[in-house]
């Protein structure tokens, strides 16, 4: 068969190369991402969410998922949910074949792909969207729903971010300043995990122990509890451990 | 074969794989979510991604697979957008790249007049520059399909782009 082509046209050619030369997407946009995809890991409705066909897609491919949380943990500089997510998953018992190490969070000098990105730019007003629901279908009333979720992970990022440069302290504050914001918000549970993970990076490991006990008192069913627990459980001094 | 890993993927190829979302029609406004679905399904498949071949066409089948998933869904919802600017990134660039985001603007828009199976094929051979034996492998087509398809996507850009000048030259 003849693979003659139709040549294109000048305008073509010349359009075409400015295309070709598309300048590279924003910093904060591929953070957000980055972040989204860590979320849908290890967001507690990650499996369970409704209709949205992400969601769907996020439950289908969650035991694929574990490797992409070490990662996402890892990349997103001091994010333990992605850890605490693996060490969840390894847990469950049909799961069992997957189970490895629980790997500790990655120090943020072993990611260069996010070091780049400052905090600023990753609290920068993104796009209203749900970490795991792809598609914007909102109607009107639900964007300020969105932002308030964007905002809620602003917030939270600020914390890890924080945790993952040894500042423990800071990272509690913006934990405090999410709880003073969304007291009942949908990312509370994330929150928590991060105030008793800054509490121990203190040293206040009492504080921690009794945020913890609150923790799976309130969320008894959710993903994070066990990794709550082994976060304590591995507190130096720890001689007791959670009680049961 | 020890092929690149997702860390690797992600950072080496995020921006073409947003780009290509842009060409292949997803706006602004969804390309986080579009893109999240991407790299989701770039990870689920990572294991049949052969290193042997060039990682690009292997991600822009997948992101042509999640375009047009995302195109259905949104025509179903009757929420294609279609007054949103298409590059609103493009807002911030600097000065003396006003001139490359029209153009950019342009092709996007000439882009429009392809069908997503033209577009495609377009996409991936004349802007990426991937050989026609290599996007036939990445689209699972026929290599004469590849060369029919690219042919039409070239005369229909061509038309296009003649289209859009044609107002600007009767106005003169």
């Amino acid at each position: 068969m003849s693979q003659e082509l139709e040549p294109l046209s000048s305008e073509a050619e010349r359009v075409l190369e400015a295309e070709r030369a598309r300048p590279p997407e924003a910093d904060a946009m591929r953070a957000r991402v980055l972040e989204r995809l860590r979320a849908s890991v290890a967001a507690p409705g990650a499996g369970a969410a409704p209709s949205p066909p992400s969601a769907a897609t996020a439950a289908a491919q969650a035991p694929r998922l574990l490797p992409l949380g070490t990662f996402l943990a890892g990349m997103v500089a001091g994010g333990v949910v992605g850890a605490v997510a693996y060490a969840r998953w390894t847990e469950a018992p049909d799961r069992a074949e997957q189970s490895a190490p629980a790997p500790a969070p990655q120090a943020p000098s072993a990611l260069p792909e996010l070091a780049p990105v400052a905090e600023a730019e990753v609290g920068t007003p993104p796009a209203p969207a749900l970490p795991a629901r792809p598609l914007r279908t909102e109607p009107p009333e639900g964007r300020s729903a969105d932002a308030a979720l964007e905002r809620e992970r602003t917030l939270l990022e600020r914390a890890r971010a924080a945790l993952a440069r040894g500042r423990p302290e800071l990272a509690l504050q913006a934990a405090q300043q999410h709880e003073a914001e969304f007291p009942r918000g949908r990312l509370r549970e994330e929150r928590e995990l991060l105030s008793i993970q800054a509490l121990a990076a203190q040293g206040e490991h009492a504080a921690a122990r009794k945020r913890a006990e609150r923790f799976r008192r309130d969320f008894p069913h959710s993903l994070l509890v066990g990794a709550v627990e082994e976060l304590l459980w591995s507190a130096p001094g720890q001689d007791a451990g959670p009680k049961r | 074969l020890a092929g690149p890993d997702f860390a690797e993927l992600y950072a080496q190829h995020f921006d073409y794989v947003c780009h290509s979302l842009r060409r292949l029609g997803i706006p602004p406004g969804a390309l986080e979510d579009v893109a999240q679905e991407v790299f989701l399904r770039v990870h689920a498949k990572l294991d049949t991604y052969d290193a042997a071949r060039p990682p690009r066409p292997w991600l822009f089948g997948i992101a042509l697979r999640e375009a047009s998933t995302w195109r259905q869904r949104a025509s179903q919802r009757r929420e294609l957008p279609t007054a949103e600017p298409p590059l609103a990134v493009d807002e911030r660039t600097p000065e003396g790249a006003a001139q490359g985001a029209q153009l950019r603007r342009q092709v996007l828009q000439a882009l429009e007049a392809l069908d997503e199976q033209k577009r495609a094929v377009f996409i991936l051979h004349d802007v990426d520059g991937t050989p026609v034996p290599e996007i036939a492998r990445a689209l699972e087509l026929p290599v004469n399909t590849a060369w029919s398809r690219l042919r039409s996507a070239r005369q229909a850009f061509n038309a296009a782009l003649a289209e859009f000048a044609r107002p600007r030259q009767e106005l003169r």
